[in-house]
């Protein structure tokens, strides 16, 4: 079984990464603006 | 096994990290905050179906109408079963919304799709968005705007996720984005189902006489005491106070939100359509970073106060694009961000000032009643903007005077919101839940004041 810590610590490493992704791919969007 | 999500099974045990919490409540909002990039599939479903786009917009709006629906009926049931059940059944309802709606666009059934994605993704999205918030409130009564900003983020920040997601995943399983569309489904319907189950399994509920080590509460102006039940709040005026203050900053914000791209395209000339996706992609940023940013700050200066900026210099920031936004594309950049910016923060900030008027008890429940101003403003916002434009197009006019009026309008509902917003006052003690004991006193903590004498309010 899974301990709640390994989980807990595993899922904020998977939201920051997804949230990473997210902002990245955005800001690469952003920079067509100031171009 | 089922009984691994009943609410008792999920009650954490001493020395609990509750920092382990915030992913999960962000596993959820992150998944259906996808929500927000469900344009991306308009043009590949329109050509799959030969359809106009109207019908297949109509999909978007019945899964935010459905948002609001089973939030507000819902919202009892999520308090009663627990976070985890809560969770659980929004990743399957999510997830199942995803399978069937690749099923409609396999057999060429819009129907199915409408059922799929806008009935059944639209009940995982209203349970889903409210699950978490009276949990993160619980685990953080010292600091509840930053656990609900950073839940509530994760909504914002879904869309950003999604976007580019859905774009790869349409040019990975074809060359025609239209064919791409099922097996695009389904691939998203697996990692969302994954995702809110992980958070659904790692969510826990503090223990009732739980609180942060070395933490008293502390007597603020305009914190309710004592506890009222969602079927008594909605009797309040604050409820309906709140409900205004809600569609009115909604409504501001999802006007430009919604017309962004063909709004800067208008006002200026110079602005490309790659570049106007470039701008829509930094209102979204300012969005999320609204919903973390203002909400912490609500914790220190209060949520009545929080409020009359989003709705004061908001109404003063709609003034100055109306009568100066053209004056350059920077000017324009900056007001619209920080509109934004305050929409966001006023999603993130109402749990906490809900558990401040109406305390813990049924949080949850109060807040998915609230979120059918959501529903409302979804509809009113782009209503005003888009048929204001269509009748100056209509009127001969062109380029930034379509939204003049518009924005004077939005002007308009912000006042309205401020106004709203400074009536609210204290609940009344007659609405408060009765103690335990039947002793005819009400059910309150024994708090200290700021000197830290303790008495207990009734």
């Amino acid at each position: 079984m899974v301990s709640d810590t390994f989980r807990g610590i595993a899922l904020w490493f998977i939201v920051l990464a997804a949230l990473t992704y997210g902002i990245v791919n955005t800001l690469s969007k952003v920079a067509d603006l100031f171009a | 096994m089922l009984s691994m999500l009943d609410r008792e099974r999920t009650v954490a045990g001493p020395g609990y990290a509750r920092w382990l919490i915030p992913p999960a409540a962000l596993a959820v909002h992150l998944s259906i905050g996808q929500v927000y990039a469900f344009s991306v599939f308009k043009e590949p479903l329109v050509e799959h179906f030969g359809t106009k786009l109207t019908p297949i917009s109509i999909i978007f709006s019945i899964a935010i109408v459905m948002l609001g629906l089973s939030a507000a009926v819902g919202g009892t049931w999520v308090e009663r079963n627990g976070p985890r059940k809560a969770m659980f059944v929004a990743g399957c309802c999510w997830a199942l919304g995803f399978v069937v709606s690749a099923a409609g666009v396999a057999t060429d059934q819009l129907w199915l799709v409408y059922l799929g994605y806008g009935v059944i993704g639209g009940i995982g999205l209203g349970i889903g968005y409210i699950s978490p918030v009276s949990t993160l409130i619980k685990w953080f009564p010292d600091r509840p705007g930053l656990a609900t900003g950073l839940a509530i983020m994760g909504f914002g920040g879904g869309a950003l996720v999604a976007g580019p997601l859905s774009d790869a995943l349409l040019s990975t399983f074809a060359d025609n984005p239209a064919d791409a569309i099922a097996p695009a489904f389904l691939t998203l319907a697996a990692i969302y189902f994954v995702m809110m189950t992980l958070g659904a399994f790692t969510v826990r509920l503090p223990a009732d006489d739980w609180k942060p080590e070395g933490w008293q509460p502390q007597e603020k102006a305009g914190q309710t005491r004592g506890n009222v039940t969602a079927a008594n709040a909605i009797r309040t005026p604050q409820f309906w106070l709140l409900w205004v203050v809600l569609f009115c900053n909604v409504t501001a914000g999802i006007g430009i939100l919604e017309q962004a791209s063909p709004m800067i395209q208008d006002h200026f000339d110079t602005v490309t359509a790659a570049a106007a996706a470039g701008f829509v992609g930094l209102l979204s940023l300012c969005n999320m970073a609204g919903r973390i940013t203002w909400s912490s700050t609500s914790d220190v200066v209060g949520r009545k106060p929080i409020y009359m900026m989003y709705l004061g210099v908001g109404a003063f920031l709609y003034f100055l694009l109306a009568s100066s936004g053209t004056a350059s594309v920077g000017w324009f950049i900056l007001l619209t961000g920080l509109i934004l910016s305050f929409y966001g923060g006023g999603f993130a900030t109402v749990p906490a000032y809900l558990k401040d008027l109406f305390g813990t008890l049924q949080v949850g429940a109060i807040h998915g009643r609230l979120l059918t101003a959501w529903s409302a403003a979804g509809i009113a916002g782009p209503l005003i903007v888009n048929a204001i434009a269509d009748a100056e197009t209509g009127a001969g006019k062109s380029g930034a005077d379509l939204y003049t009026l518009s924005l004077y309008i939005m002007v308009g509902v912000l006042v309205v919101g401020f106004v709203a917003n400074l009536l609210i006052r204290p609940v009344s003690d007659r609405h408060m839940e009765p103690s335990e004991e039947g002793t005819g006193r009400f059910r309150r903590e024994q708090v200290p004041t700021q000197q830290g004498v303790t008495t207990e309010r009734s």
